[in-house]
């Protein structure tokens, strides 16, 4: 029997070929929240005329680092641990959105402004056996850049 | 309102003491202050104490459990959370209480127990708690957010992995000539740069540890003040800031944040704050300093507090620390205590240990690590959730 995949925060369209992380536009100010939110979180705005909004697939990374320590709970660190990729993604929108980097990119291929879009993969196995999907980025590749 | 002044401060070792809770080592320093400032315990009318976060429910109330030791009093005692600012909080409430003539004088303390290895939040099922989500969700550690900001800056400015390491020699020699350090160690550049990765580009010797300490000061009125203490040393600014809107700069306790400008790395939108009301709030610059405590938990954090602080431009903090300015007989000395590299991290008490500095200095105690005549010094500290404190002192 195939596993179940879950995600592990309803925070982006699933399942879906082509994910997007779902956030809020405020329809007043204009500025956008991730995760969604039920009130402008702007101090001088808090408006609740806010919608929700499939934020940007694409993004470029603003820095990013390697972790090569196993962190501790609640990161569910495989055991042997297998060092990560993490990034920090500059979106369109104007906000700011960590992510891992997708499994299998090489580490010496990330670079400030590197365009990266958005997948999702398998985390974990939870006890119920459930395969525990997140959020992660991976380089766009040439072919689909050329296609814009 | 009245100027406030410490009048005695005293300071538990930093290190890992099998033997003694917070409580035993706040008792040590809670006495040092007492008889610094020639009191007695049964002359304290009001504790404001940091929450000793990780010595369970007794360090919720952590100033209680203190007195419970000490002897009850029946006093007030407010115990304050706001991460490793905590101990600066603590301060500006007592100072409030004494400048506003509600009681003479205030004990502060902090003090706990960090246990080993990365600081992790408390456990949560509330997926908006974003301090624990990030962990869960991202994998983003305390040193993992320091990291972004190194590679960052690398970027920005070119700042060699070199450049970072020689914060931890520099710190490290410092904290060689200080008694209450817990790493006496003087470091080499090889022995700094050929440490394990932990977060890269950031390694091993270049993240603060873990530790165990405790620090009291004592506060009256400025006018009262040689009452106790031959020595005083006044409160010229202890300004507290959270974060801004919108955030320059994605908070460590967080997955995202608006972020509108293009940014260069920094310390966001808090410690700006925090900083432009302590000048402001002293009626000082930066270049009325003599010297600063700033909060390295890891090397490449002390290079960004030296432009936040105004101490060079934007771009010129690794000329800083290549060209020995900011070492002990530099232009301006900077952790001369030896900083969270020399000491370990004990979160709620690291904002008064700054401050202990600070008065070891003002008064020309600092022994071998003094800064030639000493007259103001500042002490920038920030913790997660948006916890920032920019305190600066005089003699």
């Amino acid at each position: 029997m195939e596993k179940k995949k879950v995600p592990i925060v309803p925070w982006f369209t699933f399942p879906s070929d082509e994910p997007h992380l779902i956030g809020s536009r405020c329809k007043l100010c204009g500025d956008y929240f991730f995760p969604k939110v039920a009130m402008c979180r702007n101090p001088r705005c808090r408006s609740k005329d806010v919608e929700e909004v499939l934020l940007s697939r694409t993004a470029k990374i603003w820095s990013y680092v390697i972790q090569e320590a196993a962190p501790p709970p609640p990161f569910p660190a495989r055991d042997p641990f297998v060092p990560y990729a993490l990034a920090e993604m500059k979106l369109p929108e104007g906000i700011k959105i960590m992510g891992m980097v997708a499994s299998g990119v090489p580490f010496d291929s990330l670079k400030i402004g590197l365009e990266m879009e958005l997948v999702t993969e398998r985390f974990y196995e939870d006890k119920d056996g459930n395969e525990v999907v997140t959020w992660k980025f991976k380089p766009v590749t040439s072919k689909k850049r050329s296609k814009k | 309102m009245e100027d406030v002044a410490i009048v005695g401060a005293g300071m538990h070792p930093w290190g890992i003491w099998p033997e003694k809770n917070f409580v035993q080592m706040g008792q040590y320093a809670v006495d040092m202050a007492l008889q610094d400032a020639n009191l007695e315990w049964k002359d304290i009318p009001y504790v404001v104490s940091a929450v000793s976060r990780f010595s369970g429910s007794m360090g919720l109330s952590a100033g209680n459990a203190l007195t419970q030791w000490m002897g009850n009093l029946g006093i007030p005692i407010i115990n304050d959370w706001n991460a490793c600012a905590s101990g600066a909080y603590a301060l500006r409430v007592a100072q409030a209480l004494v400048a506003a003539g509600y009681v003479d004088k205030v004990l502060c303390v902090a003090g706990d127990k960090s246990p080993e290895g990365f600081i992790t939040a408390l456990p949560s099922d509330d997926i908006y708690d974003m301090n624990y989500q990030r962990l869960r969700l991202v994998g983003l550690t305390n040193p993992g957010w320091w990291a972004l900001l190194a590679r960052r800056r690398m970027h920005e400015v070119g700042t060699t992995e070199a450049q970072m390491a020689q914060v931890k020699v520099k710190n490290s020699k410092h904290g060689s000539l200080n008694p209450n350090a817990r790493y006496k160690k003087v470091f080499t550049l090889e022995q700094v740069m050929n440490s394990q990765p932990v977060v890269k580009p950031l390694k091993l010797f270049e993240i603060c540890a873990t530790s165990e300490g405790s620090v009291a000061v004592i506060v009256t009125r400025a006018k009262d003040a040689k009452k106790y203490n031959k020595k005083p040393v006044l409160l010229s600014a202890v300004s507290c800031a959270s974060y801004g809107y919108p955030e320059p700069e994605t908070g460590a306790s967080m997955v995202s944040d608006c972020v509108k400008e293009d940014t260069t790395a920094s310390m966001g939108s808090m410690a700006k704050i925090a900083i432009k009301n302590a000048y402001e709030e002293a009626g000082l610059g930066p270049e009325d300093l003599d010297f600063a405590e700033v909060y390295d938990l890891a090397t490449i954090l002390e290079l960004l507090w030296y432009e936040e602080l105004g101490l060079c431009k934007y771009g010129e903090a690794e000329k800083l620390i290549s060209q020995g300015d900011t070492q002990l007989g530099g232009r301006i000395p900077v952790n001369t205590s030896g900083g969270v590299a020399s000491f370990g991290e004990v979160p709620s008490a690291q904002g008064l240990a700054q401050v202990y500095e600070l008065v070891c200095q003002l008064r020309g105690e600092a022994g071998a690590r003094q800064v030639k005549d000493a007259k103001a010094g500042l002490a920038i500290n920030m913790g997660l959730m948006g916890n920032c404190s920019c305190l600066i002192l005089k003699r």
